[in-house]
């Protein structure tokens, strides 16, 4: 039932310089309040790469990446961020690490401004291997940002709102960027400018990304590497290429 | 006439003090969601504070500083012991606590600074009287009800316009989001309790020259300070000081109509309040994720 092997297979052009794992997982359980959702998880993740986590409706995927940086399940086992297990750890130490999350439903404060939801980020950063994220460069790159900087945070379209949560997330000078669910809620046009075109890029930049997505398609398109979940523990842990060969696998675990 | 407008000045001093002290309370409250019984003390400590500082001669503006700082600390140190270990308890286990708490500093304060009624030395400066509409106004009142005003412009300010208060806000949303953004969200609650208790001893100073420092006058304050909190509304600037400013002047008038039965007057308009507004005179932001 449980696969813990990691994932091997390599993008052919990263073949050159063997890439760091910067995540490594192994025999992880979480859970809450004793009762384990997930149990004997492990994987890795390469610097630059993005790693799908798929999986049904509720079967752990939030609870898996919240329990990477210990915000909110019981977590055992070993958690390894860029070499620290950092289990235990309270959030704001692991974030500092340089990794950032924009949560299932986004996070962001309706009852702050804008501007104020992104200096939160700042506020706390205290990352190692600042990314060099700015106020400024958040302004550049998403102009519909600047321009609604005084705003308050709810008043912004739901694309509006994702675009202001992965620059928060980034603005801890984050290098890997969990995101979960992140095209929930959006329209198809918004998915394709505010999302793919985003992850795209960040990868060009380096960033790490975990995606957890329902949308298969959509993230087999946009990962080099996948884990899909079933029944508490990895079933599949491979390469995003395979993934889509292997519609066994897709019919029996994603339901496509 | 001329009555009235000083009456109204009166009200507007108490209401100040009630501002303060409830502000320290309320911030704790809807922040931490945890019940101080202990913030009475801390107004008295205050009190005491400044009433011992005037005593020595030392320049007497030092002593609201002086008063600050002490409840500040003293709010470091419950915040250590035992308080962190109650922030996520239930109400019940924290009034439990703090209650005793208070009863035991209310027995250290008789102990250390006796049980008479202490009243500070006014300075010079501050003594006399200014008249109003013809009429005499003490001008300590008058320097307490100015310095509250500004302190609570600069409270306002600083939880409405700086990034500290910005981090504040969003951790009573939600304190694991704030986290997840590299916050160290433990020391944000110690910096709001230590500004909390220092309010409070801060308010103190500034009442001890109007109400004296005696035992019981913690609990009086305590009770009037969550009084205000509630029909304020929960975790709302604005809420909080129109409830001080409705306290206050109710207060004062009661005492004016019908001295022996002013308590229960303020009372019963306190109460009429919270049946018509349950939530509070303002209701609390809802919670925004
Ligand atoms: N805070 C929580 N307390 C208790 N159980 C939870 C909590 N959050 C999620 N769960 C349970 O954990 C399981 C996995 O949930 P989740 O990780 O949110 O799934 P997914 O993200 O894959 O949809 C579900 O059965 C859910 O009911
Ligand atoms: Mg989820």
């Amino acid at each position: 039932m449980t696969a813990t092997a990691t994932a091997t297979a390599r993008r052919p052009d990263a073949a050159a310089a063997p890439a760091e794992d910067v995540i490594e997982v192994q025999g992880m359980a979480a859970g809450y309040d004793g009762a384990w959702i997930l149990e004997d998880i492990g994987f890795t993740a390469r610097r630059g790469e993005v790693l799908g986590v798929l999986g049904r409706n509720g079967v752990g995927k939030s609870t898996l990446v919240n329990g990477l940086l210990n915000l909110g399940p019981t977590v055992t086992g070993r958690v390894l961020i860029k070499g620290r297990d950092v289990v235990g750890w309270p959030t704001h130490r692991i974030v500092r690490l340089g990794i950032g999350i924009v949560p299932q439903g986004r996070g962001i404060f309706g009852n702050l401004t804008v501007e104020d939801n992104l200096r939160l980020a700042l506020f706390g950063a205290r990352a190692t291997a600042a990314n060099g994220w700015t106020l400024e460069r958040v302004y550049d790159s998403f102009a519909k940002l600047g321009q609604r900087r005084h705003v308050s945070a709810s008043a912004l379209s739901g694309g509006e709102r994702q675009l202001l949560a992965m620059s928060r997330a980034l603005l801890t000078q984050a290098d890997i960027l969990i995101l979960d669910e992140p095209t929930e809620g959006l329209a198809p046009m918004v998915v394709e400018e505010v999302i793919v075109g985003n992850i795209r890029s960040l990868r060009r930049e380096g960033v790490t990304v975990i995606l957890v997505e329902q949308n298969i398609a959509l993230a087999l398109d946009l990962a080099d590497q996948a884990i899909v979940l079933s029944d508490g523990g990895i079933v599949f842990c491979g390469s995003a290429d395979t993934l889509k060969q292997r519609e066994d696998i897709q019919n029996e675990y994603l339901g496509v | 006439m001329e009555y009235y407008v000083i009456q109204s000045l009166n009200a507007l001093v108490f209401a100040v003090i009630l501002l303060l002290s409830g502000l320290g309370l309320s911030v704790v409250m809807s922040l931490m969601n945890f019940v101080n019984l202990t913030h009475g003390s801390l107004y008295l400590l205050g009190s005491y504070i400044a009433v011992f500082w005037m005593a020595t001669g030392q320049p007497w503006y030092l002593a609201f500083p002086a008063a600050f700082l002490g409840g500040a600390a003293a709010g470091l140190i419950l915040d250590r012991f035992p308080f962190q270990l109650f922030y996520a308890r239930t109400h019940l286990m924290q009034v439990l606590l703090t209650y005793g708490l208070s009863v035991v500093f209310a027995d250290l304060m008789r102990w250390g600074f006796g049980a008479h009624i202490a009243t500070p030395q006014i300075p010079e400066l501050l003594r006399g009287v200014v008249f109003i509409l013809d009429t005499p106004f003490p001008i300590y009142r008058l320097f307490v009800l100015a310095s509250g005003v500004v302190l609570a412009a600069g409270l306002w300010f600083l939880f409405d316009r700086t990034i500290w208060g910005a981090v504040v806000r969003a951790c009573v949303v939600d304190t694991r989001i704030v986290e997840a953004l590299g916050i160290n969200t433990k020391h944000v609650f110690t910096a709001v309790l230590a500004l909390s208790c220092g309010l409070g001893a801060l308010s103190g100073a500034l009442g001890s020259g109007i109400l004296a420092a005696f035992p019981g006058l913690d609990e009086e304050i305590l009770i009037l300070a969550f009084i205000v909190v509630v029909v304020g509304g929960l975790g709302t600037f604005s809420g909080v000081a129109v409830s001080a400013l409705v306290l206050g002047f109710t207060m004062t008038f009661a005492k004016m109509l019908s001295p022996e039965f002013s308590n229960l007057m303020s009372l019963a308009v306190m109460a009429g309040i919270l049946i018509w507004r349950p939530d509070g005179l303002i209701a609390a932001t809802r919670r925004e994720v």
